[in-house]
C-alpha cells in the first residue's frame, strides 16, 4: 500500500475516532464509544504494523519512510512541513503506542462501563493517541512539539476527567502547568538550535551536529540540549518537575496506564534518543541528564516505599523507572534507554491495568491498607501482576531484567558514566524490589483487610485479555535484547535490538567493551540485592506485618520526611506559587490601581486644581477684573520695554 | 482727496443697507403707535437687511479696495469675517426671536440695536485707520451693552451689562491711549501707513512700541485673552443666550479681524519681547480657558470659558501671521478657524437657548440629562458641535485646528502648537461632559417650544454644515487664502 | 473603487439604519448588511496579488490640494488580513449582541457601522491626515458604545478611554504636520502622502533624545503605544473592557487594539528606521514586561472580564516584541498574533457575554462546575482558551512561536523573559477555567430558581466561525501568511530604505506573463 495513505491512516484514524466520539459527547454508552475508539486505534495499529513491516523489508542503510503532507509553516529560513517519518526509532514507538493503546482502549470499555462520560473519555483517549503519534512521527522538533503539547492537553483533560471533584481538576491543571514550564524551555531549545543551525528538522539537525564534543557550558549545543532536556524533565516527570505525575493518578486508571506510564511520559526519552547525535556532543548536558536521572531513580523510589495509595506507589515507581531511562541517555546508552522504555511500557501498563482491576474490584478503594489477600478473588489479575512484579524488580529472564541490566552495565562502563551512578542505579533497583514486593504483599498476599461490605470479584474478559497480553509481553519483551555476554552462553542469541537501532544511534566516544567477568558480577550484584530486598519486604509485609510500623516509629523524622514526599510540593507552593500570587496581587494593587491610575488622576487633578484657582479668581467683582487688566497691561508693558 | 467718490459709497453700501433696514422695525413700531408688529415680521425685515448687506459686501468688496482715504479696506479679511459677523448676527437674531428672555415687547428695539451693532462690526472689520477702528469698536459695543441691559431677565443681565460696559470702557481707553501714542510717534493712525515699517519702528521708537502694545492689549480684552478675559464668563452667563451667541462669534470675529490688521504690520518681527508676551498670553489663555471650563456646571459659562480657550488657539494663528514672511497663511488659518468656530459656537448656544424655557432660567449641564432620548436630533447636533469644538475629525473643528497648527509649525512655532494640542486634550474632557449627560444619564431634559422651530432648524443646519465643511475644508481654505492676496 | 466601497459602505449602512422606520427589523437588516460587507471584503482577497509587496487597488485623489492631502486608499499584505478581521468580526458581533443589546438598537448599529468605517479606513488610508481622520473618528462611536450600553461605571471608563487615546494621538498630529513640512523641504511641494513620507531621510542622532527623528518617532510611538496598549499606558483598557458591553469589548479587543500595533508596522518602523532600531530595546522591554505583567495581574483578577482584559495586555506585549525584532519571524508572528488575538479574545468576550446574560455576574468565585451544566458552552470556551494559551494546532501557537523565535534571533535576552509568558498564560487561563467550570457547582450555577440553559442555535452559530478560524489558522498558517509574506519581507529587508510602489491593476499579471516568456 501507498505509504502516504498508510501514514495518514496511522495518524488520522485516532483523530477521526476522536471526532466521532467528540460529537457524541452526550452519549453514555461505553460500549459503542469504546468500540469506535478501539477500532480507530486498531486501524492505526494495523497500519503501523504494515509500515514497520515495509520498513524491515527495506535495505538497512536506507530504512526510512518519510511522508510529507503539506508545508505547514514556511517563513524565511524556517521551513516546517507537516512531515512524518517512520524509522527504526519511531517504528518502535508507534507499535508501542498503538499496540498498548489498543489494549488499553479495550480494557477501558470494561473499566468505564458505568461512567456517564464514556464518549468523552474515549474521545480524549483517541485524541491522545493522535497527538502521541504526531509527537513520535514528526520529522522536526516543531511537529514533535505539536504532539508534545497535545499529549499534555489530553493528559490534562483525562486527569481532570472527573472534573466535579475540585482536587482532580487541580491535579490536571498542575500537570499542564508543570509541563508548560518544561515546554517553555523546550521552546528556547528549539530557538537556540534554529538560530544556530537554521533548521528544526531532525535528520538535518543530526547531520549538522558538530563532530567534536562541545566542552563549554554556554555553547549552542550544550545550552540547546539542556533546554530540551528541561522540557523532557517536565514531560517525563524528572526532578525537579516530576511533581505532577503522582497527582496525575486522579485520572481514570487506564489513563494512568497509557499516558502516565507507557507512552506520554517517555516522550522526553524519545526526544533525546531522536537527537542523540546532538546530545552526545554536549558532554555537559549528558552529565546533567545522567545525574538527574540517577537522582530521580533513588529519590522517587524512596517515596514509593512509604505510600499507601496503590496508584501513587506505581506513579513513583514510574518516575523512578523513567529515571533509569534518563540515566541511560545520560551515559550515552540510547539504545538501552529505548529498550527500557519498551519493556517498561509493557510491565508498567500491565501493573497499572492490574491496579485498575483491583480498584474496580474493590469499588474504587485505592488504599493498600484496606486490601490484602486479594489473590484468591482476583486470580488472573494476580498472576499477571505477579509477572509484572518479576519484570520490574529485574528478575531474569523477565523483560525488565534485560533492559535494566543493560542500563546498569553501560552506566558502569561508559566513559560518561561512573561507578557512583551505577551504585545509585543499583540502589534504585534494590529499593524498587522492596516497594514493589511491599505492594504485592499488601495487595494480593497475606491476610485480607478488606472491609466486610466490599466483595471483590475478578474483572470481565475485556479487562483481563489486555492484562494477559501485557503479561506475556512482560515476560518475553526483553528477549529481543539479550546482552552479548548472555547470548553467547545461551547459544549465540543475537541482540536484535541493538542491531535494529544501530544505524540511528551514535556510538559512545571512547567506549571499551566490558569483560565478561565484570559484566556477570554487575548483573549478579543487582539481581542479588533485589532478591534480598524483595525477601525483606516479603518478610515485613507478609510474615511480620507489625515490623514496618516499628521501624517507621524508630526513624520517625526521616520516615515523615519521605512519607510527605520530602515536602517538595509544600516548598513549591511556599517558595514559588504563593509568593507569585501575592506579588501579582500587590503589583495590581500598588502599581496599576494605586500608581499608574493615580498618576492619571493626578494629571486630571492638576487641571482641576488650576481650574479652581482660576475660578476662585473669578469673584464677579468688577474692580478686581479691572485690576487683572491693569496688572496684565503693566506686566506686559514692563516686559516689552526690557529690550 | 477728501471727496467722497461713488466707489466709496458702493463699498460702504453694506453698512448703509444694514443701517437703513435696521430702521424699518422701529419706524413701523412708531407708525403703529408704539405697538409691536408681529415679531416674525421684524425678524424677516432684519434678515432681509442682512442678506442684502451680505450680498453687497460680496459684490463690491475685493482685494485691495479701499474707501474713504484708506480709512476702510474691503479685502478678503473684510469679506470673510464680515460675512461671519453678519451670519452670526442673523443666527443670533433668529435665536432672539424664540428665546423667552428676548422676544416680546421691545423686540423691534432689540433688533435695531443688534443691527446697529452689526454696522459697527462691519466698520471694524473693514477699518484700517486706528481711529476708524476705535469708532467701529464703540459702534459695535455700545448697542451691545444696551441689548444686554434691556433683557427681560432680572439682575444677572443688568449686572452683566454694567460689567461689560465698565470693563469695555477701560479697555477702550487703553486702546485709545495706544492709538494716541502711535499717532504721536508716527504722525498718523493709518495702519497701511506703517505697514511693514512697524518692525523697524518698534526698535527705533519706544513710543511706537508702547502704542502698539496698548492697542494689542486692547484687542486682547475684546477677544478675551487671559488675563483680560475675566468679564467673559460673567457676561456670557448673565446675558440672554442669543446675545452671548452673538458676542461670542461676531464680536470675536471682527475683533480678530482688526487684530490681524495690526499684527500684519509686522510689529512682532521687530520686538522679540512683544512676540514672547503674545506667545505667553496664548499659552496662558489656552490653559486658563480649558482648565476653568472643566469645573463649570453652568452650560453657558462652560461655553464661555471654551471661547476663551479658543481665543488662545486663535492667538497662535495671529502670532503666526505676525511673524510670518507669508502672513497670509496664518491669517487664513485664523479666518478659517473663526468661520468654523462661529458655526459650532452658535450651534451650542442655540441648543442652550432652546433649553431656556423661561426667563431667568439657568441651565446647568446636568439639565441636559436624558435629552438624547427625548430629542435625538438635537442631541446629535449638540454632539457634533461639542466634538467639533473639541477638534475631533472629521468635523470642521478638527480642520480649523489643523490649519492653525500647520501654520504655526510652518513658522517654527512648534512649541505653541504642542501647547495647543495638549490643552485641547483638557478641552476634550469638558466637551465630553454634556455628551455624557445627554446620552448616558437618565433624566428629564426639557426643551421649550415645538420640535420644529427656527432655532432647531438653525441648529440642524449648523451641524450639517460642520460635518460637510469638514470634507470640503480644503477648497474653503484655499478660497480664503486666495482672497487675501 | 473596491476599496472605497469597502471603507464607506458601512457608513451608507449606518445612514440606512439611522432612517430605517421599523425597530423590530433593524437587527436583521444590520446583520444582512454586515454579511454583504464581509463578502465584499472577501473579493479583496480574490483580487489581491500576493506576489508583490507593492500597494494594490490604489485609489488616489487630491483632497486638500493646498497641503497635498489626498484621499488615498491602498492595500498591501499588512492591511489585508486586518481588513478581513474587521469585516469578519462585525456580523459575528451583531449576531452575538442579538439579545444583549435591547435598548437603543438603532443607535447601537449606527455606531457599529460608523466604527467599522473608521477602522477600515485606518487600515487602508495611506495619507497621513486621511489616516488621522479615521484614527480619531474611531474614538467617537466606541465612546458611545461603552458609555451608553456599558456597565455600572461606564461613564468613568468611557471618558478614561477617550481621553487616554485622544491624549496619545495629539502629538502624532503635530508630528504629521512636521513631516508634511519635511516633504515640502525635500520635494518642494507639501504632501501628507505616506509614500512621500517614506522617502524622507530624517536625520538621526543616536544619543540625543532631542533630535528630529527621535522626537518624531516618539510622537508617533506614543499614540500607537497607548492604543495597543503597552505597559505602563494600559490602565484604560481593563476599565474600558469591563464596562463595555460585549460587542464593544469584542471590537475593542478584536480590532481597535490592532490599530496601535498596525501603526507601529505601517508608520513607526518604516518611517523612523534608525530611531526604531536604536530604541528597539525599549519597546522590546515594555513588550516583555507587558507580557509578564499582564499575565500576573490577570491571574489575580476576581472578575473574568477583567482577567481577559489583562490577558490582552499580555498578548499585545507579544506583538510589540515581535514587531521590534525586525525579522520576518517576529513581524509575521506579530501580524499573525494580531489576527489571533482578534479572534480568540473576541471569542472570549463573546462567551463571557453569553454567560453574563444568563447569570448577570462576572465574578469568578460565584461560578464553578459549569462544565457539568453547560457542556456545549464549556467545549467552545475550552477551545478558545486553548487558542489563548497558544496550544499548537490553534492559531495562537503560530503567532507566539514566530514572535518568540524572532525575538530570540534578535535579542535572546527578551525571549528568555517573554517565554515565561507561555507558562503564565496557561496559569491564569486554566486557573480561571478550573474555578469557573470545574469543581462543585458555585452559587450561581446551583441556583435552582435560575436554571442555566446551554447555548442556543444562534449562539452556536456565533461561535462556529470563530472556532473554525482558530483551527484553520492553526493548521494551515501558510494560507494566511503567504499573502503577507512579500510585504513583510519588503519591510524587513528594506527597513532603512523603505518604499512602497503602487501596483497598477493588471501590472502584476503582465509582469508574470513577461517573466514566463
Amino acid at each position: 500500500m501507498n505509504h502516504s495513505l498508510l501514514m495518514a491512516l496511522v495518524i488520522l484514524s485516532p483523530l477521526i475516532g476522536f471526532l466521532i466520539n467528540g460529537f457524541r459527547y452526550k452519549r453514555h454508552s461505553a460500549n459503542v464509544a469504546g468500540v469506535i475508539a478501539t477500532i480507530a486505534i486498531a486501524i492505526s495499529f494495523v497500519s503501523s504494523a504494515i509500515l514497520v513491516t515495509d520498513l524491515i523489508a527495506m535495505p538497512e542503510e536506507s530504512r526510512r519512510i518519510a511522508v510529507k503532507f503539506f508545508e505547514w509553516l514556511v517563513i524565511d529560513r524556517l521551513k516546517i512541513d507537516a512531515g512524518f517519518v517512520v524509522d527504526q526509532i519511531s517504528a518502535v514507538m508507534i507499535l508501542i503506542i498503538t499496540g498498548v493503546g489498543t489494549l488499553i482502549h479495550m480494557y477501558s470499555i470494561g473499566y468505564m462501563h458505568h461512567d456517564k462520560g464514556a464518549a468523552k473519555y474515549f474521545a480524549y483517549l483517541n485524541l491522545f493517541i493522535f497527538n502521541m503519534l504526531l509527537l513520535v512521527l514528526g520529522d522536526s522538533l516543531l511537529v514533535m512539539f505539536v504532539g508534545w503539547e497535545g499529549v499534555g492537553l489530553c493528559s490534562y483533560l483525562l486527569i481532570g476527567f472527573w472534573f466535579t471533584d475540585s482536587e482532580k481538576a487541580a491535579a490536571g491543571m498542575k500537570a499542564f502547568i508543570t509541563n508548560r514550564v518544561g515546554d517553555a524551555a523546550f521552546l528556547l531549545g528549539m530557538f537556540l538550535l534554529f538560530v544556530t543551525y537554521g533548521t528544526l528538522n531532525f535528520s538535518e539537525l543530526n547531520a549538522l551536529a558538530p563532530t567534536v564534543a562541545e566542552s563549554s557550558w554556554l555553547g549552542a549545543v550544550t545550552l540547546g540540549t539542556l533546554f530540551l532536556f528541561i522540557g523532557a524533565t517536565g514531560k517525563s516527570a524528572q526532578i525537579p518537575l516530576y511533581v505532577w505525575l503522582p497527582d496525575a493518578m486522579a485520572g481514570p486508571t487506564p489513563v494512568s496506564a497509557l499516558i502516565h506510564a507507557a507512552t506520554m511520559v517517555t516522550a522526553g526519552v524519545y526526544m533525546i534518543v531522536r537527537l542523540n547525535p546532538l546530545f552526545i556532543m554536549a558532554p555537559n548536558t549528558m552529565m546533567v541528564i545522567a545525574i538527574i536521572g540517577a537522582a530521580t531513580v533513588v529519590f522517587a523510589a524512596t517515596i514509593g516505599m512509604t505510600q499507601w495509595d496503590i496508584k501513587k506507589i506505581l506513579a513513583y515507581s514510574t518516575v523512578s523507572q523513567l529515571g533509569y531511562m534518563f540515566l541511560a541517555c545520560g551515559v550515552g546508552a540510547f539504545g538501552a534507554a529505548m529498550f527500557h522504555l519498551m519493556t517498561h511500557a509493557f510491565f508498567k501498563a500491565l501493573m497499572f491495568l492490574g491496579s485498575g482491576s483491583v480498584i474496580h474490584a474493590m469499588h474504587e478503594e485505592q488504599d493498600v491498607r484496606k486490601m490484602g489477600g486479594l489473590k484468591k478473588y482476583l486470580p488472573i489479575t494476580h498472576i499477571t501482576f505477579f509477572l509484572g512484579w518479576l519484570a520490574i524488580i529485574g528478575m531474569p529472564p523477565f523483560a525488565g531484567f534485560f533492559s535494566k541490566d543493560e542500563i546498569l552495565a553501560y552506566t558502569f562502563n561508559s566513559p560518561m558514566g561512573s561507578p557512583i551512578l551505577w551504585a545509585a542505579g543499583v540502589l534504585g533497583a534494590t529499593l524498587t524490589a522492596f516497594y514493589m514486593t511491599r505492594l504485592m504483599a499488601l495487595t494480593f498476599w497475606g491476610k485480607s483487610r478488606v472491609s466486610k461490605d466490599v466483595h471483590p470479584h475478578e474483572s470481565p474478559a475485556l479487562m483481563t485479555i489486555p492484562l494477559i497480553t501485557l503479561g506475556v509481553l512482560s515476560v518475553i519483551g526483553g528477549w529481543i535484547g539479550v546482552p552479548h555476554v548472555l547470548g553467547e552462553y545461551l547459544g549465540h542469541i543475537p541482540n536484535v535490538w541493538e542491531h535494529w537501532l544501530h544505524p540511528l544511534i551514535k556510538g559512545i566516544p571512547g567506549w571499551q567493551t566490558l569483560d565478561h567477568a565484570t559484566e556477570f558480577a554487575l548483573m549478579g550484584t543487582s539481581v542479588g540485592l533485589a532478591l534480598i530486598s524483595a525477601g525483606i519486604a516479603y518478610h515485613f509485609y507478609v510474615k511480620a506485618p507489625d515490623a514496618p510500623k516499628k521501624i517507621a516509629e524508630k526513624i520517625k523524622p526521616i520516615y515523615n520526611l519521605v512519607y510527605n514526599k520530602y515536602f517538595v510540593d509544600e516548598v513549591y507552593f511556599g517558595a514559588i506559587i504563593n509568593p507569585l500570587v501575592n506579588l501579582s496581587r500587590n503589583i495590581w494593587y500598588y502599581i496599576d490601581v494605586n500608581f499608574i491610575d493615580k498618576m492619571t488622576y493626578l494629571a486630571g487633578d492638576l487641571a482641576r486644581g488650576m481650574g479652581s484657582v482660576i475660578r476662585s479668581s473669578q469673584t464677579g467683582n468688577v474692580q478686581q477684573y479691572a485690576m487683572y487688566i491693569g496688572i496684565g497691561v503693566v506686566v506686559a508693558l514692563s516686559f516689552v520695554i526690557m529690550r | 482727496m477728501n471727496t467722497v467718490t461713488l466707489s466709496d459709497i458702493l463699498l460702504i453700501s453694506p453698512m448703509i443697507a444694514l443701517f437703513l433696514t435696521s430702521l424699518i422695525p422701529i419706524t413701523v413700531k412708531v407708525l403703529r403707535g408704539n405697538r409691536e408688529q408681529h415679531s416674525l415680521a421684524t425678524l424677516s425685515q432684519a434678515l432681509i437687511g442682512i442678506i442684502i448687506s451680505l450680498g453687497l459686501l460680496v459684490i463690491f468688496g475685493g482685494a485691495g479696495k479701499t474707501a474713504f482715504n484708506n480709512g476702510l479696506i474691503f479685502d478678503g479679511v473684510t469679506q470673510w469675517l464680515g460675512a461671519v459677523a453678519l451670519g452670526s448676527a442673523a443666527v443670533g437674531m433668529i435665536m432672539m426671536y424664540e428665546n423667552p428672555a428676548t422676544v416680546g415687547k421691545q423686540f423691534s428695539e432689540l433688533i435695531f440695536l443688534a443691527m446697529s451693532s452689526a454696522v459697527g462690526m462691519l466698520i471694524l472689520v473693514a477699518a484700517v485707520d486706528l481711529l476708524v477702528v476705535f469708532i467701529g469698536l464703540e459702534m459695535m459695543s455700545l448697542p451691545l451693552y444696551l441689548m444686554i441691559a434691556m433683557s427681560h431677565e432680572g439682575k444677572l443681565s443688568k449686572e452683566a451689562a454694567l460689567k461689560y460696559f465698565l470693563l469695555g470702557s477701560f479697555a477702550s481707553a487703553i486702546l485709545l491711549y495706544g492709538v494716541a501714542l502711535i499717532f504721536g510717534s508716527t504722525g498718523g493712525t493709518n495702519i497701511l501707513a506703517f505697514m511693514g515699517d512697524a518692525a523697524e519702528l518698534v526698535q527705533t521708537s519706544r513710543l511706537f512700541l508702547f502704542g502698539i502694545t496698548f492697542v494689542i492689549l486692547g484687542f486682547c480684552f475684546k477677544v478675551s485673552i487671559a488675563p483680560f478675559h475675566a468679564w467673559t464668563p460673567d457676561v456670557y452667563q448673565g446675558a440672554p443666550t442669543p446675545h452671548s451667541a452673538f458676542m461670542a462669534t461676531a464680536v470675536k470675529a471682527v475683533s480678530f479681524a482688526a487684530f490681524l490688521r495690526i499684527i500684519a504690520t509686522q510689529a512682532l518681527v521687530g520686538s522679540d519681547h512683544l512676540f514672547d508676551i503674545l506667545q505667553w498670553l496664548a499659552v496662558i489663555t489656552m490653559i486658563v480657558g480649558n482648565t476653568a471650563a472643566i469645573l463649570q456646571n453652568n452650560l453657558k459659562r462652560m461655553i464661555a470659558y471654551s471661547s476663551v480657550a479658543h481665543s488662545g488657539y486663535l492667538l497662535i494663528g495671529v502670532i503666526t501671521a505676525g511673524v510670518s514672511q507669508n502672513s497670509i497663511f496664518g491669517a487664513s488659518s485664523v479666518i478659517f478657524y473663526l468661520l468654523s468656530y462661529a458655526f459650532m459656537t452658535l450651534g451650542a448656544f442655540a441648543i442652550a437657548s432652546m433649553m431656556e424655557r423661561s426667563e431667568n432660567h439657568i441651565i446647568n449641564i446636568d439639565d441636559l440629562a436624558g435629552l438624547a432620548k427625548k430629542r435625538p436630533m438635537l442631541s446629535l447636533c449638540m454632539t457634533v458641535f461639542l466634538l467639533s469644538l473639541a477638534g475631533i475629525p472629521p468635523t470642521v473643528g478638527f480642520f480649523g485646528k489643523f490649519y492653525l497648527f500647520n501654520a504655526a509649525v510652518g513658522e517654527g512655532l512648534l512649541w505653541l502648537a504642542i501647547w495647543g494640542v495638549v490643552s485641547s486634550v483638557i478641552g476634550v474632557y469638558y466637551y465630553l461632559r454634556p455628551i455624557v449627560v445627554m446620552y448616558m444619564k437618565e433624566g428629564e431634559a426639557e426643551i421649550a417650544g415645538h420640535s420644529l422651530n427656527a432655532t432647531t432648524i438653525t441648529a440642524v443646519v449648523m451641524a450639517l454644515a460642520i460635518v460637510l465643511m469638514g470634507f470640503v475644508s480644503g477648497p474653503i481654505f484655499s478660497a480664503v487664502e486666495k482672497s487675501l492676496f | 473603487m473596491i476599496l472605497s466601497s469597502v471603507v464607506f459602505l458601512p457608513l451608507l449602512f449606518a445612514l440606512i439604519v439611522a432612517v430605517w422606520p421599523k425597530t423590530s427589523s433593524i437587527r436583521h437588516l444590520a446583520f444582512g448588511f454586515s454579511i454583504i460587507e464581509f463578502l465584499l471584503s472577501l473579493r479583496l482577497v480574490q483580487l489581491f496579488d500576493s506576489n508583490t509587496a507593492g500597494l494594490q487597488m490604489v485609489e488616489k485623489h487630491l483632497w486638500i490640494e493646498r497641503f497635498g492631502i489626498s484621499y488615498f486608499l491602498g492595500i498591501d499584505g499588512i492591511s489585508l488580513w486586518l481588513v478581513l478581521l474587521t469585516t469578519f468580526l462585525t456580523p459575528i458581533i451583531i449576531l452575538a449582541s442579538w439579545t444583549s443589546i435591547s435598548e437603543r438598537i438603532k443607535g447601537f448599529h449606527v455606531s457599529l457601522f460608523v466604527l467599522q468605517t473608521a477602522m477600515l479606513g485606518t487600515f487602508l488610508a495611506f495619507d497621513a491626515i486621511f489616516f488621522y481622520v479615521f484614527w480619531e473618528l474611531s474614538l467617537v462611536p466606541m465612546y458611545f458604545m461603552i458609555g451608553i450600553w456599558g456597565g455600572a461605571r461606564r461613564i468613568y471608563a468611557t471618558v478614561k478611554f477617550f481621553i487616554y487615546t485622544f491624549a496619545g494621538s495629539v502629538l502624532m498630529l503635530i508630528a504629521i504636520i512636521y513631516m508634511m513640512y519635511l516633504t515640502q523641504e525635500a520635494t518642494g511641494a507639501m504632501s501628507a502622502n505616506l509614500l512621500d513620507f517614506y522617502k524622507l531621510k530624517i536625520p538621526f542622532v543616536g544619543g540625543a533624545f532631542f533630535s528630529l527623528q527621535t522626537l518624531l518617532f516618539f510622537a508617533f510611538a506614543l499614540a500607537f503605544a497607548i492604543k495597543v496598549p503597552v505597559f505602563p499606558l494600559h490602565t484604560w483598557l481593563p476599565d474600558a473592557h469591563v464596562e463595555a458591553p460585549t460587542p464593544g469589548s469584542v471590537i475593542l479587543a478584536g480590532v481597535m487594539l490592532k490599530m496601535g500595533t498596525y501603526g507601529f508596522m505601517r508608520w513607526v518602523i518604516p518611517l523612523f528606521p534608525e530611531a526604531s532600531e536604536y530604541w528597539a530595546w525599549l519597546f522590546m522591554l515594555i513588550g516583555a514586561v507587558g507580557i509578564i505583567y499582564g499575565a500576573l495581574v490577570a491571574m489575580v483578577q476576581p472578575d473574568v472580564k477583567k482577567l481577559v482584559a489583562y490577558s490582552s495586555v499580555s498578548h499585545m506585549g507579544y506583538i510589540l516584541l515581535g514587531l521590534f525584532a525586525f525579522n520576518s519571524y517576529g513581524m509575521s508572528g506579530g501580524l499573525y498574533q494580531m489576527l489571533n488575538h482578534g479572534i480568540s479574545t473576541g471569542a472570549l468576550f463573546i462567551m463571557i457575554g453569553m454567560i453574563y446574560e444568563r447569570t448577570h455576574s462576572r465574578e469568578i468565585a460565584k461560578y464553578g462546575g459549569l462544565a457539568g451544566v453547560l457542556p456545549l458552552f464549556t467545549i467552545f470556551f475550552f477551545i478558545v482558551t486553548l487558542s489563548s494559551i497558544a496550544l499548537p494546532l490553534t492559531n495562537g501557537f503560530i503567532g507566539e512561536f514566530l514572535i518568540l523565535l524572532g525575538t530570540y534571533q534578535a535579542q535572546p535576552v527578551f525571549a528568555y523573559f517573554a517565554v515565561t509568558g507561555v507558562i503564565f498564560g496557561a496559569v491564569y487561563m486554566l486557573w480561571m477555567f478550573k474555578r469557573m467550570f470545574f469543581g462543585a457547582k458555585g452559587e450561581l450555577v446551583a441556583d435552582e430558581h435560575h436554571p442555566l440553559f446551554d447555548l442556543n442555535f444562534r449562539e452556536v452559530a456565533v461561535m462556529i466561525p470563530l472556532v473554525l478560524m482558530i483551527f484553520w489558522m492553526g493548521i494551515f498558517p501558510n494560507h494566511f501568511l503567504d499573502y503577507s509574506k512579500a510585504s513583510i519581507d519588503n519591510l524587513v529587508n528594506n527597513r532603512t530604505n523603505y518604499n512602497l510602489t503602487i501596483v497598477e491593476p493588471g501590472a502584476a499579471e503582465i509582469m508574470h506573463a513577461q517573466g514566463e516568456k
